[in-house]
């Protein structure tokens, strides 16, 4: 995994683990938490993606020069 | 009154921070859009753990709502991005129309699917929030409803991109979409002001408490920083692809 997908990853988790600390005893809790969670895997989801498609291209344009 | 002008400076500087760099964007070799994006990339880290931990553990239970109006830390920001993106969508499209050069259609692509990235985020939250206090997840407002269009509007640009096969054409056509898409953006703007119906008009800053009104700017900011890591990163990905296409084009035309 690239450092930016796993960037995006941690800081998935540990804002969802955030939400799961602060929002016990809130109301409507558990709307707060969908909301968040929601959000955060949605975000990282993206962004790891995108760091493995960028990481996918590279390979295929080293590997194109490597034969040239 | 210095408040007040403080605010719009800093409004000002980051528009033009946001637009400036991303069209810079089409002109930048991958290895620049990848250093200046990482910078920005470290910025959003740094102010989203901030604005979570404002929003959601220091900034007290509102009034009324209680704490269900927390979501708005992430649902208003969501906006800014969605914003942001289609902005850019549709002013590298005219830039592209103009000069031809295929960088602000890579950048065009960027604003459109990181656009729309937010723009889904923002009506999930949105929904999320309307619930406990609307009582309803979705009603057809004239704000919810253009927004929705506004979605599927740009998912279609994207879908249409990846039908078209000449990559010139495809941006031509593309760069229409776009530009035409995003006259959705001020109607829903104003949407809530020309219908007043259930969905509420914007909140000015003078009626939110401060210990409100701080973590959401934290975030709108870091979700903001978080949009131009974004661009650089999908920037460089349309734009290896771009060359790979042109690339694989010039061996098919010459066989060389």
């Amino acid at each position: 995994m690239s450092k930016t997908g796993l960037v995006a990853v941690l800081l998935g988790l540990a804002s969802i683990a955030l939400v799961f600390v602060v929002t016990p005893g809130m109301r409507d809790a558990g709307f707060i938490v969908r909301a968040y969670v929601i959000t955060a895997v949605i975000v990282a989801g993206y962004t790891w993606s995108l760091a493995r498609r960028i990481a996918q291209a590279e390979k295929g344009r080293a590997d194109r020069e490597s034969v040239q | 009154m210095l408040g007040n002008i403080i605010l719009f400076v800093v409004v000002i500087a980051l528009v033009v921070l946001t637009v400036g760099y991303s069209l810079r964007l089409a002109k930048m070799s991958g290895e620049r859009a990848r250093k200046s994006g990482t910078i920005f990339g470290i910025v959003a880290v740094v102010l989203l753990c901030l604005g979570l931990y404002l929003g959601l553990a220091w900034a007290p239970a509102e009034r009324v709502m209680g704490d269900s109006y927390r979501i708005m830390y992430i649902h208003f920001p969501s906006w800014v991005g969605t914003g942001a993106g289609y902005l850019m969508a549709f002013i590298a499209s005219i830039m592209y129309l103009r000069t031809r050069e295929a960088g602000f259609d890579y950048v065009a692509l960027a604003g459109a699917e990181i656009g729309l990235l937010f723009n889904v985020t923002g009506l999930i939250t949105g929904a999320l929030w309307g619930r406990p206090t609307w009582g309803v997840y979705w009603t057809w407002d004239p704000r919810l409803t253009t927004t929705a269009i506004m979605a599927i509007t740009f998912a279609g640009y994207l879908v249409l991109r990846a039908f078209i096969e000449d990559p010139e054409g495809r941006a031509r056509v593309a760069s229409l979409v776009a530009i035409v898409g995003f006259v959705n953006v001020p109607i829903v703007y104003f949407s809530v002001r020309w219908w007043r119906t259930l969905h509420q008009v914007q909140s000015s800053p003078e009626t939110v408490d401060a210990p409100i009104v701080w973590p959401l700017r934290t975030m709108m900011v870091a979700f903001l920083i978080l949009f131009l890591f974004l661009m650089s990163r999908r920037y460089m990905l349309a734009r290896m692809r771009g060359e790979e296409e042109l690339e694989a084009f010039r061996l098919e035309v010459t066989g060389v």
